[in-house]
């Protein structure tokens, strides 16, 4: 018994010897008052008359914003790009890769089926206006496999000949495809490009999902919304959190998709600092967990408020 | 057993140490990521404080000179930005100033004005005039509420706050004001010295709602003001008998009136031939509301049952009695042409998910922002 206990403490004397931080967390609320949520949506498009579709705009145009990084300020002596996300409808209804999706409790088929998800039936339009969600970016040169977020551009070769070119799900006009070329295109997208899951949202058939806008579930009238970010830095020494609206996708390649750029020519739209003047960052007032607003600072209403677990190692919440 | 017990003890302790202990220290400039100490990116050192113009804000660990022009401009002015929206200059708007918050730390500090209805010298103006009566002033007072928390229990809400009125100015001022978890602060104006479950003497409990933030001041806010003679004059312009068959309870008071006002979001104009809906997606009962109209002179004297019409006129108000706590929003009335109806000629659109309602003996008045899909409706 005497040995065990000698090599136990042999043991955790050697054990410390460069064990790596295992990251932190960041449960967040994303929330705007009266500004269109729909401005927030990257790649920005903007509604069509009519209200019939979206054009999205193109990198260059006025307006256009490509994406959203999430900085950490640390101690006053420079940054650390954090994570790139995207807010993102929670459903696209016309997404060719939702079209083809199998769905056992539609009651409305005729014949024995197979029968596949309808996406322009309610509640779905009302999922694409009305929830956003908050998910991982991908890199912007992945090619075809990349959507570009448009699908009446990137899914063109996908459409059956006798296809509509303008769906309306106000009149369930929808786009119809080839089933076999979509699902082999769909099939090789890449696995960081977010695709919604209709089934459930909060697990993607593709990407990354960091939590859902503040907002009204039009399902259910019920209130929904929270974030949840892991982060491997430590962020022990941080002074200020921000996020920048960055217009240029050629952050976001292959080869700089991870790399610690320092802030581009994008506008700050969300920051809070330890001893500044936008939003805060308290540090102090709980034990082991952290508390933060961030704000605009052009006093836009739109507000990230959030609490860090700035070390999971030593946090007994366990996720 | 024993060795059995220490072989749990091994291997519990293995975890518990290998899960505890962080020994990596990276030193000045760097930050550890997965094990590693990687540079962070260091800002132009050539920057600094000096470049920023005067009222605005040094961010250290972004190099950057922030401009905040509500800290620039004070009260009373506003800020007017060049084409290039690059400089900004502070106008003076020619109001009395307002009251300064302080800087919040928490609860939050709510100042501004108090304006009518409908102005009782001059009906033609809704929601326009400001009060700077004195006397009137000194007969009423402001009460912070959770709106949501009144609208569920009515009166026996506990009140977040209540401001103080510079007679003189007409401005108010409350501070120390906690925001409440679902994040609205409603702005109640009632009697002076009114008393829970009281009638009103002069001015019926009429509530307006804030989104909030803590930390957030919520500085040249408004509330709404109804006197006790034009909630009769109201009443008398309806059908007699109609209030009895909206609401039991049988008046507009009485029931709890919610006062909604359909506009653009950008002109601010208000929009006809909205139909209410509330709820998930149901119009709100035609016999249960009424749309606030203009008379032939332009007075907001005219109400119009919906049973009679279901949709707004070029007022976009309409009040709904009884009405419960949920979600509102319109949707355009198919009916109507583009030349009978904005709503329809703008392409509006209202999301789904602006909370309101009132309670009963409460008043409470709402604007609902709605987006032009065509852009008509915002130049």
């Amino acid at each position: 018994m005497k040995q065990l206990l000698i090599f136990l403490v042999s043991l955790s004397f050697f054990s410390c010897q460069g064990e790596p931080f295992h990251g932190s967390r960041i449960i967040a609320n994303l929330y705007f008052a009266n500004i269109d949520g729909e401005t927030l949506i990257t790649p920005t498009r903007v509604r069509d008359p009519g209200g019939s579709g979206y054009t999205y705009l193109q990198p260059g145009d006025p307006g256009y914003i490509d994406h959203y990084e999430l900085y950490a300020g640390i101690d006053g002596v420079g940054s650390v790009r954090l994570l790139n996300f995207h807010i993102r409808p929670a459903l696209e209804v016309h997404h060719p890769c939702l079209q083809f999706l199998e769905d056992t409790t539609r009651v409305d088929g005729v014949g024995e089926g197979p029968f596949y998800f309808n996406m322009c039936r309610p509640p779905y339009p009302d999922v694409e206006k009305y929830m956003f969600v908050v998910v991982g970016a991908s890199p912007s040169d992945l090619g075809t496999a990349n959507p570009g977020y448009n699908f009446l551009d990137w899914g063109a070769d996908l459409l059956d000949p006798s296809s509509v070119t303008t769906p309306d799900c106000a009149t369930n006009t929808r786009l119809t495809f080839l089933q076999e070329a979509t699902e082999a295109f769909c099939a090789q997208i890449d696995s960081s490009v977010y695709i919604g899951n209709p089934f459930q949202l909060t697990k993607p058939l593709s990407g990354e999902f960091f939590g859902v806008v503040d907002g009204i579930d039009p399902r259910t009238n019920l209130a929904i919304g929270g974030l949840s970010f892991s982060i491997l830095y430590d962020l022990s020494k941080v002074t200020s959190l921000f996020v920048v609206a960055e217009p240029d996708p050629a952050r976001l390649t292959t080869e700089n998709f991870s790399l610690n750029l320092p802030p581009g020519a994008g506008k700050v739209v969300l920051m809070s600092e330890l001893e500044g003047y936008y939003g805060y960052l308290d540090k102090e007032s709980f034990e082991g967990v952290w508390h933060g607003l961030m704000v605009h600072p052009e006093g836009e209403p739109l507000f990230f408020e959030y609490t860090v677990y700035p070390d999971l190692d030593t946090d007994n919440a366990w996720f | 057993m024993v060795r059995r017990i220490s072989l749990i003890s091994f291997i519990f302790s293995f975890g518990l140490l290998g899960t505890s202990c962080h020994t990596i220290e990276c030193g000045e400039g760097t930050v550890e990521l997965d094990g590693e100490c990687v540079p962070v990116n260091f800002p132009e050192q050539t920057l600094g404080p000096h470049l920023c113009m005067p009222g605005s804000h040094w961010s250290a660990d972004l190099a950057k000179c922030f401009v905040d022009p509500a800290a620039v401009c004070g009260r009373g002015t506003e800020v007017q930005w060049n084409d290039d929206e690059t400089e900004f200059t502070c106008v003076s708007t020619g109001e009395p100033e307002l009251p300064e918050c302080p800087v919040s730390t928490g609860p939050i500090c709510i100042n501004g004005r108090l304006r009518y209805l409908v102005d009782p010298s001059d009906p033609t103006k809704f929601l326009t005039t400001e009060i700077r009566d004195a006397s009137m002033l000194a007969q009423l007072e402001i009460v912070f509420y959770d709106p949501l928390e009144y609208a569920s229990v009515g009166s026996a809400a506990v009140p977040l706050g209540i401001a103080t009125i510079d007679p003189e100015s007409g401005a108010f001022i409350g501070t120390d004001i906690s925001v409440p978890s679902q994040g609205y602060v409603g702005l109640v104006v009632r009697d002076k010295d009114w008393v829970p479950g009281a009638d009103p003497v002069m001015f019926p409990f009429t509530g307006y709602a804030y989104k909030a933030s803590p930390n957030v001041n919520i500085e040249n806010s408004f509330g709404v003001v109804i006197t006790k003679d034009q909630l009769q004059e109201f009443e008398d312009a309806l059908p007699e008998g109609y209030m009895a068959t909206a609401c039991a309870l049988g008046g507009i008071y009485a029931c709890g009136t919610w006062i909604g006002v359909f506009r653009e979001k950008i002109s601010l104009q208000p929009v006809s031939g909205v139909r209410p809906f509330y709820g998930t997606n149901a119009s709100i009962p035609e016999a249960r509301i009424a749309f606030l109209d203009k008379d032939g002179s332009g007075r907001h004297t005219v109400l119009t049952p919906g049973t009679e019409r279901r949709y707004t006129s070029d007022t976009g108000t309409v009040m709904f009695f009884g009405a419960e706590l949920t979600n509102y929003f319109g949707m355009c009335d198919q009916m109507l042409t583009a030349a009978e109806s904005r709503c329809v000629a703008w392409e509006m659109e209202y999301g789904k998910s602006l909370q309101g309602g009132s309670a009963q003996k409460a008043m409470f008045v709402q604007y609902l922002d709605g987006i032009s899909l065509n852009d008509r409706g915002n130049k």
